[in-house]
């Protein structure tokens, strides 16, 4: 599933078209690789949307490559969002340890800057260390309406086309989207998102544009005469944008011809003490999303 | 053939025909034992007879899969025809075809080389000690010079292959004063797509062609003159995207004899590279992206003898840059994608250069030398940035036209060697070489959608100080040549990226550069055989490559993409009959160096991994051997020659890992 607007996404869908061309001349081969274990990273991720209802925040310790056992919450934090006039503080949940939740009734405002407060004891010296984190919650899109179309050009994919406008108030506008059915994520992992960008768009308006695809081949997207299909639009922040970006390029792989060297993601979350030096991962974001559903009754190919 | 210098003496040299009664004549350009004798050193001579010899990948001969073989030499990837040069990067090869710069080698992404080896006559490749004469690069030289054409009668080669298919016709305008060749070449790959089973696939269009060109005029005994031109195309389209990339270059030179000792050559230069995308899914998101680069130079090379104890050459050249890294748009009227267009940039790279080949004694040679590069950007009207820990600083507007930036550098070239007798010698060498454009390419073997990019007010120009010493011995009359080399490279200014750098369609490209330093260090052995009925030779290679770069690898030193400590290359030529010659090879390499994961976190129900050092670990090694067998058709002396060839490429199966990439699964 993939949307595509940006030129950066073009180049990508347009490489790996050439190269799975190439593939074909080509079989492949799974090879075990024997690797060390890195040190444990602190790993927070959360954020904060203009929906109402219960935020999150997860502080977990990272495992090696190969566990197979679930990430380990790290519990005892401190944590709290805030902008300019409102602190929320989340309280850990008794049944998930290092699932930190707001009050339910927490909603965040276009425009306004929030800000991640953890205080955690991570390493076991019983003095917490404090990290931080910022971000913008961008303006959202106007979203009128979404279409569904069989794709001209792939066989078994269904477009999700949308009408709207990107705001008037904002000049580079980064989004991500995300598809349900009946009100069930469809695209319920960070590498099934969409993403767009708007560097190189020079209209406003958004009409029958082609911004997510479902692959009706495939078991969880086979859709019935019906269905709501539902679209989620987020604006998000360039920062967050890149993070998904590079979290997908990692967890789609690399090939030698067109890829770097494989690297870790960039984290916005930070120490307040330069001189802590325990590894951090994770990102916390804000951001404002729209949804708009629509009727499936294609007959399915 | 022996000839006594004691007067100026005029010797044209053409073979003659039907030598049947005998049972070999070798004639050869130099002295038998001019590896021992000559000053230069890391420095490899292919014929084209050679290279033909040694089996080829669906049966393409190719001139840079054969360099691959030679020690000091690595592939990038396999099968793939991006080379390494002694521990430098791709990137870092100057590759010429008749002094025209070729900037993108490669055909169907890298698996084929550009050059037709039935329009080739030669290879050089120098690896380090690059004469004065030469420049622009850190690592190498690959000298490649087309055919001349026959002068005295039309000859016509043409070969019939598993994916492609050439012709090559050459012959005089006038006997004895003016010949041409004309050569081409086209894959037909493409004809099986549609027997995929794959709609995509089916639909594909995929293949490219080369057409070289040559024609030479003897006006006298004193000027000679000729035009050459190479133009060549990869096309790839599937149903939603296109690309199709290629090289043009075109060589006109004047050959000036001024008297016996003083010659000179005045060459014009055009080497031209572009490529262009498409995608068009839907009428809104239909956009189209294209990339131009071309160079115009000029040449003036003089050549002095002034006594026979000293060869002095001297010159100057000057490459005018243009880059025009991108510009693109929607495609339809309806699409929604507005124009970009990436700054065009413009350089003047200039050298001017003298060198002096010395005998001192009998024994004692030296060579000395200096290379005074200076490379200018010239402004073209737009804002200039100027940049601080990678962010734009500062802008400044210069009119258009305008040097605003120039850079230059002294690089000295010194050589001395020795013979212990006529069957030995040592060699020790210096050279400073450096580099002021790169690819934006951060992937180890390079694509042709890479941009090359110049060095500038943010870009410090690459450098590279290599020593070397060699030790070269004959044995039995000349037949089998041995070599031992080592040497060490300094590498200054070193052009890296940032994590998850973003290379295509960047407007702000020098912010995602970061710079650092290098060294690498070797030891190249090599026997080699080039007359009889078993010829070939058998080369190992001890090769290290680390950089280092404050912004990478929390500034520790890590291993260079290309450093793999071993490589044994084995390649062997045996005349079984006057009918069959078989051939094989056999390459041994280290693995590549390769960034593992080491750890992994959950987000958003993915396992996002953490990854070790960079390089810290290694794929497996790498071996492989190839054969193959010729059958001459033909019976000797016949005008019409043909011949029948059967290539086995990785001939015991081994798993080669081709394209490596990590599965997410």
């Amino acid at each position: 599933m993939k949307s595509i607007i940006s030129f950066r996404q073009f180049t990508k869908i347009t490489i790996a078209g050439v190269f799975i061309t190439i593939l074909f001349f080509a079989c492949t081969e799974r090879i075990d690789i024997y690797t060390n274990q890195s040190d444990p990273h602190l790993v927070i991720y959360g954020y904060i949307t203009t929906d109402t209802t219960q935020h999150y925040v997860r502080i977990t310790r990272s495992a090696s490559y190969f566990a197979t056992t679930a990430p380990e919450g790290i519990s005892g934090a401190n944590v709290k969002i805030q902008n300019k006039e409102t602190i929320f503080t989340l309280t850990e949940d008794p049944e998930n340890p290092g699932l930190y939740l707001t009050e339910p009734d927490v909603y965040g405002v276009e425009g306004e800057t929030y800000t991640l407060h953890v205080s955690v004891d991570f390493d076991g010296n019983n003095e917490p260390e404090e990290y931080t984190a910022s971000s913008f919650l961008p303006f959202s899109i106007r979203l009128d309406s979404i279409q569904l179309e069989m794709s001209e050009y792939f066989d078994d994919r269904l477009d999700i086309l949308v009408f709207g406008a990107l705001p008037e108030n904002s000049d580079e506008n980064y989004l991500s989207f995300q598809a349900y059915r009946n009100e069930y994520a469809l695209s319920d992992s960070l590498i099934n998102w969409g993403l767009a960008d708007d560097e190189y768009i020079d209209k406003k308006e958004l009409k029958a544009v082609s911004c997510f695809s479902l692959d009706l081949e495939e078991e969880q997207y086979q859709l019935q005469k019906g269905d709501i299909v539902s679209l989620q639009v987020n604006s998000i922040t360039e920062e967050y944008y890149d993070f998904i970006w590079d979290a997908q390029t990692e967890l789609w792989g690399s090939n030698p011809i067109f890829s770097g060297p494989p690297a870790n993601i960039q984290t916005n979350i930070q120490p307040v003490r330069k001189e802590n030096k325990i590894p951090l991962a994770g990102f916390f974001t804000a951001y404002s999303f729209k949804r708009k559903g629509t009727v499936y009754n294609l007959s399915n190919p | 053939m022996r000839i006594a210098l004691k007067e100026d003496i005029r010797l044209n040299v053409s073979p003659e025909l039907n030598t049947s009664l005998l049972d070999e004549v070798i004639i050869t350009a130099e002295a038998r034992n001019s590896n021992i004798t000559k000053m230069e050193m890391g420095t490899e001579r292919l014929s084209m007879k050679e290279i033909k010899t040694i089996p080829a990948l669906m049966g393409e001969v190719d001139v840079i899969k054969a360099v691959q073989l030679l020690p000091g030499v690595q592939s990038t990837s396999e099968g793939l025809s991006g080379f390494s040069v002694r521990g430098g990067s791709h990137d870092q090869n100057l590759i010429l075809l008749d002094e025209a710069t070729v900037y993108s080698a490669s055909h169907l992404m890298g698996f084929f080389s550009v050059f037709n080896n039935d329009a080739i006559k030669d290879v050089v490749l120098y690896k380090g000690d690059v004469p004065a004469t030469f420049g622009g690069r850190l690592s190498s030289l690959m000298d490649i010079r087309s055919k001349d054409g026959n002068n005295q009668y039309f000859t016509g080669t043409g070969g019939i292959g598993l994916i492609a298919s050439r012709m090559t016709l050459e012959g005089p305008i006038a006997k004895d004063k003016a010949s041409f060749i004309v050569s081409g070449r086209r894959t037909y790959a493409d004809l099986f797509l549609p027997l995929a089973n794959d709609k995509n696939v089916k639909e594909s269009t995929m293949y490219f062609y080369d057409t070289n060109m040559k024609v030479n005029y003897k006006i006298n005994d004193n000027n000679r003159i000729f035009i050459a031109g190479y133009l060549g195309r990869d096309k790839f389209e599937t149903q939603f995207a296109g690309m199709n990339f290629g090289n043009k270059t075109i060589t006109a030179r004047w050959n000036h004899i001024f008297s016996p000792r003083l010659f000179s050559n005045f060459t014009l230069l055009g080497s031209f590279y572009d490529y262009y995308l498409s995608y068009d899914v839907t009428q809104q998101l239909s956009q189209e992206w294209k990339s131009e680069m071309y160079d115009y130079g000029l040449k003036a090379d003089f050549s002095w003898h002034p006594n026979p104890a000293n060869h002095i050459k001297f010159g100057y050249n000057a490459i005018y840059h243009t880059f025009k890294p991108g510009k693109g748009g929607g495609i339809d009227e309806e699409s929604i994608i507005g124009t970009i267009k990436l700054p065009e940039e413009y350089a003047l790279e200039h050298a001017l250069y003298i060198s002096n080949d010395m005998s001192i004694t009998d024994k004692l040679k030296v060579k000395y030398g200096v290379r005074f590069s200076l490379f200018q950007n010239i402004a073209n009207g737009q804002e200039i940035d100027y940049l601080h820990e990678y962010k734009v600083d500062y802008s400044k507007n210069y009119d258009k036209g305008t040097f605003y930036h120039n850079q230059h550098q002294f690089e000295p070239r010194l050589g001395v060697a020795y013979l212990l007798d006529e069957k030995q010698s040592i060699k020790a060498s210096y050279s400073r070489t450096a580099q002021y454009i790169q690819l934006a390419s951060n992937s180890a073997a390079g694509s042709p959608l890479d941009v090359w990019f110049q060095s500038s007010q943010n870009v410090k120009p690459q450098l590279c100080d290599q020593f070397s010493v060699g030790y070269f011995r004959n044995f039995e009359d000349n037949t089998y040549e041995a070599s031992a080399e080592i040497y060490y490279k300094d590498m200054k200014n070193v052009v890296d990226f940032k994590d998850h750098a973003q290379l295509i369609v960047n407007e702000h490209l020098e912010q995602e550069l970061r710079f650092g330093k290098g060294y690498a260090y070797g030891l190249e052995l090599m026997v080699r055989k080039n007359t009889g009925r078993i010829n070939g030779w058998v080369s190992y290679t001890y090769s290290r490559s680390k950089r280092r770069v404050d912004e990478i690898n929390d500034g520790n030193w890590f291993r260079s993409s290309y450093d793999k400590p071993h490589n044994i290359s084995i390649v062997g030529n045996y005349e079984l009959s006057k009918k069959w010659t078989i051939s094989a090879n056999w390459v041994y390499a280290s693995g590549t160096p390769v960034t593992y994961p080491t750890g992994r976190y959950q987000i958003e129900n993915n396992y996002i991994p953490i990854y070790s050092g960079r390089n810290e670990f290694r794929f497996p090694a790498y071996h492989r051997l190839d054969l193959s067998a010729t059958l001459q058709l033909s019976k000797p002396g016949k005008r019409l020659k043909h011949d029948l060839n059967f290539s086995l490429y990785n001939a015991y199966g081994r798993k080669i890992h081709g394209l490596l990439y990590s599965d997410r699964k």
